[in-house]
């Protein structure tokens, strides 16, 4: 039953997706899903490999394969029609709506991470457009001048330096790594909304589903736009995905002085010279 | 009285003087952060110029817009460090091949990517000095539907007297970066072979939908 099976995902998630991702990764070895490590006497393959720190590609590329077709048959389509029927306003309000939800989650991370500038603005935009806001369906705050953000346990262990560890493509969620898959299984167990909705599994698939297809709606040209010209779709989002997150958890600053060194490479790089492979 | 060689000291004077005032240049970071930020200027003033014209044809629209990206990008250099390590495995004859191509390549996706921001307000707001280069900030606001501006960074380099684009960042990401790891992917997958990136970027250039107005219409469609 649909029911059962989602209790398990969620049952899973939160008992520690590191057992998952370990039970993922054995299996990745066992079945094949790892990338082939060049041997010490290709120094060019291998370099290669370090830099792209993804070492079960073969196994994220399955993934990725499987989920390219949930977004091909039912996720884009729906936000396709979603975008298209709703006006708006309504749309608006379903993303104000689901971003209010998130702030629990914010709130402690903001604090978790120390900035208290940020957790102030988090509750005041959580005082305003719950109650003029209406259960957050209007953001009467960003006007104000409170503008949104969102934090999550995977930033706040990078804050702290955990390295992101190897490229992960998790089945529903995409794109992600070790940390910020732990990341988000402790805030799902610190989000308020887990409990509440505890035994309302057709509500919360629900509500899953509405905010993957708002989201799904925003991006469907920037990512159509990616895919048609890009040589590697999966490589081209790896890359994506990794700077976009990076910067993320910078909160937006600029962070130039980790851009490749250019004045190394001459026409023709130099293997001699490595450039800063780009981790985060 | 003014004698000849009095008047041709005075000349020399005069010359030297002039020259001095044209030569010396305050420190090179001055100069290069007013450069660097008139040049991006001018790009996307130039760009948003072609956009907004209506009384140009689509295909003359892009013909012009693929004009002036041509001038404004560093392509060899961009080209060759997207190459990274298999630049040393490939022939020069595919290099040849791959760079003639990846001009074709760069500006479709210059085009189709930054359109999007074509009907907006970019401001130049300053630059940051990286090594020998140079990055140029700036912002695009969206008064219109009053959706947060975005930061655009503009890597420049400083070639033969005349500024270049290496590379753009917007929402964090550095597009020749992505590019990078796309093509670096595409080339380890068939055995560091470069070819195979030159048939898939030749795949990508005949392709109809990258035009500005193509995509301007899904976008009209969409709202």
């Amino acid at each position: 039953m649909i029911r059962d099976r989602l209790h398990l995902f969620w049952a899973t998630l939160s008992r520690g997706a590191l057992n998952a991702i370990l039970v993922c990764m054995c299996g990745a070895v066992l079945l094949g899903g790892c990338a082939t490590r060049p041997p010490e006497s290709d120094p060019v393959a291998l370099a290669e490999y370090k830099e792209t720190n993804d070492p079960i590609e073969p196994l994220n590329r399955y993934f990725f394969a499987i989920n390219s077709l949930i977004d091909a048959f039912v996720l884009k389509p729906a936000a396709v029609l979603y975008d298209w029927s709703l006006p708006k306003p309504v749309k608006n309000s379903v993303r104000s709506f689901f971003n209010n939800l998130e702030t629990p989650v914010t709130l402690a991370n903001d604090i978790f991470q120390g900035e208290w500038g940020r957790a102030k603005t988090t509750t005041t935009r959580f005082a305003i457009n719950t109650t003029a806001g209406i259960g957050g369906l209007i953001d009467w705050a960003s006007p104000m001048g409170y503008p949104y953000h969102s934090e999550d346990f995977g930033q706040t262990l990078a804050v702290h330096g955990v390295g992101s560890g190897p490229y992960l493509y998790l089945p529903v969620l995409g794109p992600s790594n070790p940390r910020d898959g732990i990341g988000y299984a402790a805030d799902t167990m610190m989000n308020p909304m887990t409990y509440v909705l505890r035994g309302h599994d057709k509500v919360r698939f629900i509500l899953f589903t509405s905010n993957a297809i708002d989201r799904r709606s925003r991006a469907i040209e920037v990512l159509d736009e990616i895919e048609r010209s890009s040589v590697d779709y999966y490589a081209s989002l790896r890359s994506l995905s990794r700077q976009r997150r990076a910067d993320e958890i910078r909160n937006g600053k600029p962070d130039f002085e980790s851009l490749p060194d250019l004045s190394a490479s001459n026409y023709g790089s130099d293997d001699a010279v490595e450039e800063e492979p780009k981790k985060m | 009285m003014i004698k000849g060689k009095n008047i041709s000291a005075l000349l020399s004077l005069g010359m030297l003087i002039a020259a001095s005032l044209f030569l010396s240049a305050p420190a090179r970071a001055e100069i290069s952060s007013q450069g660097a930020q008139d040049f991006v200027k001018s790009v996307t003033d130039r760009t948003l110029d072609v956009l907004r014209d209506k009384s140009l044809s689509p295909a003359k629209q892009d013909k012009q817009f693929s004009q002036i990206v041509r001038e404004s990008l560093a392509f060899k250099k961009v080209g060759m460090w997207a190459l990274g390590r298999y630049a040393k495995t490939a022939t020069p004859a595919q290099i040849q091949e791959y760079l003639e191509i990846l001009d074709e390549y760069i500006v479709r996706v210059y085009l189709s990517r930054l359109r999007s921001l074509s009907n907006e307000k970019i401001l130049v707001t300053g630059t940051q000095s990286v090594g020998n280069d140079i990055i140029v900030l700036s912002r695009v606001e969206f008064p219109a539907t009053g959706r947060p501006p975005v930061n655009i960074n503009w890597r420049l380099v400083y070639e033969n007297g005349a500024y270049k684009i290496f590379d753009v960042q917007a929402l964090g990401i550095w597009m020749a970066q992505e590019q990078r790891a796309a093509f670096a992917s595409v080339i380890s997958k068939n055995n560091n072979d470069v070819g195979a990136l030159i048939k898939v970027l030749r795949t990508k250039i005949t392709a109809p939908e990258a035009s500005v107005n193509a995509a301007n219409d899904v976008k009209k469609s969409a709202q």
